[in-house]
């Protein structure tokens, strides 16, 4: 049976809007939408990586922890969306349950790429952003990096 | 005067449980870029004027640096500029 799904349809027993061309994630279940401690959802997006289909971003881990940390990172939420849709490549890092989307258009003054980490050790058992950041150029080079998608 | 200025500020901590990630910063965090070292950690230069001003530390549980609180800060010191003993003063509450 396909993943793909050819046309537009309404999921009726599971509410789920299933879109044209997309891989079929109406089965996947998906984390709730507040969480005590993290907050709201920003967003749950949905990548090209099979095994990460699909990584939510929790308001307070956005607003908390990233842009008190990395407070370059403040308005940059829609960046970091797009970069998990449409990454140029996504990379194995040297952290355990951890992987990076590189940015194909995001930027910094310096030419430094857009790096969203993802983990999938979180509690929810759904991959979260787990920060984001500009990082080293040679994060642009898929030579000079691990690759796990393409 | 840049060192006596990293000398004197204090070490801002943030630790996000949820996603095991550890932010550290000299004063106030500020704007900058990451590069990794051979450890993983992100090391942060500012914007302003390209001085380390902080490091990531992307799986501090699951890296175990909560059980290496001494190395880390050897290393965090190394990479910022400043004594260990103020790393790890900072990180005291972050042991188990």
């Amino acid at each position: 049976v396909s993943r793909f799904f050819v046309a537009q349809k309404q999921c009726a027993t599971t509410k789920t809007l299933v879109i044209v061309g997309q891989p079929d994630i109406s089965s996947q279940q998906i984390p709730k939408s507040f969480d005590m401690a993290r907050g709201n959802r920003m967003f749950v997006v949905q990548t090209p990586v099979r095994r990460l289909m699909t990584v939510t971003l929790w308001s307070g881990t956005w607003s908390d922890h990233i842009i008190q940390g990395h407070p370059e990172m403040l308005g940059k939420a829609p960046m970091v969306k797009q970069a998990l849709e449409d990454p140029l490549h996504v990379v194995d890092v040297n952290v355990p349950n951890r992987f990076v989307f590189v940015s194909a258009r995001e930027v910094n003054h310096t030419g430094c790429p857009l790096i969203v980490a993802v983990s999938t050790a979180d509690s929810s058992g759904f991959p979260v952003v787990a920060s984001a950041y500009y990082g080293n150029k040679r994060y642009l080079d898929k030579t000079r990096v691990s690759l796990i998608w393409p | 005067m840049a060192m006596t200025t990293l000398a004197t500020n204090p070490i801002n901590v943030n630790y996000d449980v949820d996603a095991d990630v550890l932010y550290l910063a000299l004063g106030q965090p500020v704007p900058a870029s990451c590069d990794e070292d051979d450890e993983g950690l992100l090391v942060r230069y500012a914007y302003s004027d390209g001085q380390a001003c902080g490091v990531t530390v992307m799986g501090f549980r699951d890296c175990q640096w909560n059980r290496n609180v001494d190395k880390l800060s050897v290393r965090v010191a190394h990479h910022l500029g400043i004594e260990p003993k103020r790393i790890a003063d900072a990180l005291s509450g972050l042991h188990s």
